[in-house]
């Protein structure tokens, strides 16, 4: 009886691995994304806005209760940008906690008070996320 | 009474409490919430008396609730801090549901705090949330190690009652290291917290508390090891986006938890 359960087990670890490799294969998506957005002089700010104008963009505020708006839907090709409102270093990062799997764009960097992070999402889906240092802070991002 | 205090203190569950607590103070201090307060003094409550009156009901004799006290802690920890309050009452309720009645022999199968964490979010719409052991960082990013590094090594507290003294530490070391593995392999971007990703808060605890419960975790050395790696590997395999939110009957369903559970009910016959 012992051997037959260790026998389920090691098929249940080698089905585990094929489906994680699977996953792998899925998830190798490029990320398009940047790094904490900081001060920036007139020149480059204007040529952004220029550069910008072509892409929606769509802002989320996290403060210390939270993101907000918690849901937002958007279309595909929709930049957005996360504004750190909280006084402290928040993270982005894709459901779910603490593997972060499910949408690996979504693993952005930490960033601190003032700081911003964006993210531009192509595909129709419906993306969580949360705050890896607070995951009681969650959003989701509806792509239609 | 002094003498059975110094006995009860003396005893791992009640150190394990101790620890619990001063991790809980230090989320408290972090995030101040007067909800969060009452969260976690709920659980604690609730989980002693849901205990004392189903072990009533089991016509046992009753006993100083040491056990409960861990898992209301548990459960005070890992609950949002700002559900609402009827939350943790249930969850804790369920907990001890599990301890007390889904049995075998004279060991409960599941993780108590895990089982009833679970129950909370299919129930109750609430999501495992590791509110209070998610802050703490070994390398603080924001170069306050009071704010940090300090509540980082109160959070490896227990392991002096879970891996030294009760000396589970091949079932944490064997899930971390397959965890950390595979987390480097799936994981496209594992560099983007630095070197806080190998030492996540969330992992730690649930490797060095929830994981290596002596009642629900092998005890024969093999075992344990293959314990710690068969959870590692299901909390990947039920976070992949194949599995995620396709085929979990809540979208919401927490991997380490899930895994747990799994891995109770699948190594209870081999303990």
């Amino acid at each position: 009886m012992n051997k037959l359960i260790l026998a389920g087990i090691i098929a249940v670890l080698i089905g585990g691995g094929f489906v994680l490799i699977g996953g792998k294969k899925d998830s190798n998506v490029p990320p398009i994304q940047s790094e904490p957005q900081r001060a920036q002089p007139e020149e480059s700010r204007r040529l952004e806005r220029e550069s910008e104008s072509s892409v929606q963009q769509v802002s989320v505020a996290l403060s210390s209760s939270g993101f907000a708006p918690q849901v937002i839907k958007i279309k595909p090709g929709t930049k957005v940008v996360w504004v750190n409102k909280s006084g402290a270093t928040a993270t982005v990062n894709s459901a779910l906690h603490p593997t972060h799997l499910v949408y690996p764009p979504l693993n952005l960097n930490s960033f601190e008070d003032g700081q911003s992070l964006n993210l531009v999402f192509d595909k129709s889906g419906t993306y969580k996320y949360h705050d890896n240092l607070n995951p009681s802070r969650t959003g989701t991002v509806v792509v239609e | 009474m002094s003498s059975w205090l110094i006995r009860m203190l003396k005893t791992p569950k009640t150190q394990l409490g101790i620890f619990l607590t001063l991790i809980f103070i230090t989320a408290f201090l972090n995030n101040p919430s007067q909800n969060a307060l009452l969260v976690f003094l709920l659980s604690l409550l609730s989980t002693v008396l849901s205990d004392l009156l189903f072990v009533r009901l089991r016509n046992i004799q009753p006993f100083f609730p040491s056990a409960s006290l861990v898992t209301g802690s548990i459960i005070g920890l890992l609950t949002g801090p700002y559900v609402d309050l009827y939350v943790p009452i249930v969850i804790s309720a369920i907990a001890m549901f599990s301890k007390n009645f889904l049995r075998f022999g004279n060991r409960h199968v599941f993780n108590p705090a895990a089982f009833g964490l679970l129950a909370g979010a299919l129930l109750l719409y609430t999501p495992v949330s590791w509110w209070a052991v998610s802050f703490q960082q070994f390398f603080p990013q924001s170069g306050i190690l009071l704010r940090e590094t300090i509540p980082f090594l109160i959070l490896l507290s227990p392991v002096l009652v879970s891996l030294v003294r009760m000396q589970r530490y091949r079932i944490a070391l064997s899930f971390l290291v397959a965890y950390i593995i595979i987390n480097r392999i799936l994981n496209s971007n594992p560099s983007a917290d630095g070197l806080n990703f190998v030492f996540d808060p969330t992992i730690i605890f649930f490797s060095i508390v929830m994981l290596p419960e002596p009642m629900t975790s092998p005890n024969n050395q093999i075992k344990q090891i293959l314990f710690g790696i068969f959870v590692a590997i299901i909390s990947f395999t039920v976070s992949s986006p194949a599995l995620a939110f396709q085929f979990l009957p809540f979208n919401s369903i927490d991997p380490l938890v899930f895994s747990l559970l799994l891995g109770n009910l699948v190594f209870f016959k081999l303990r």
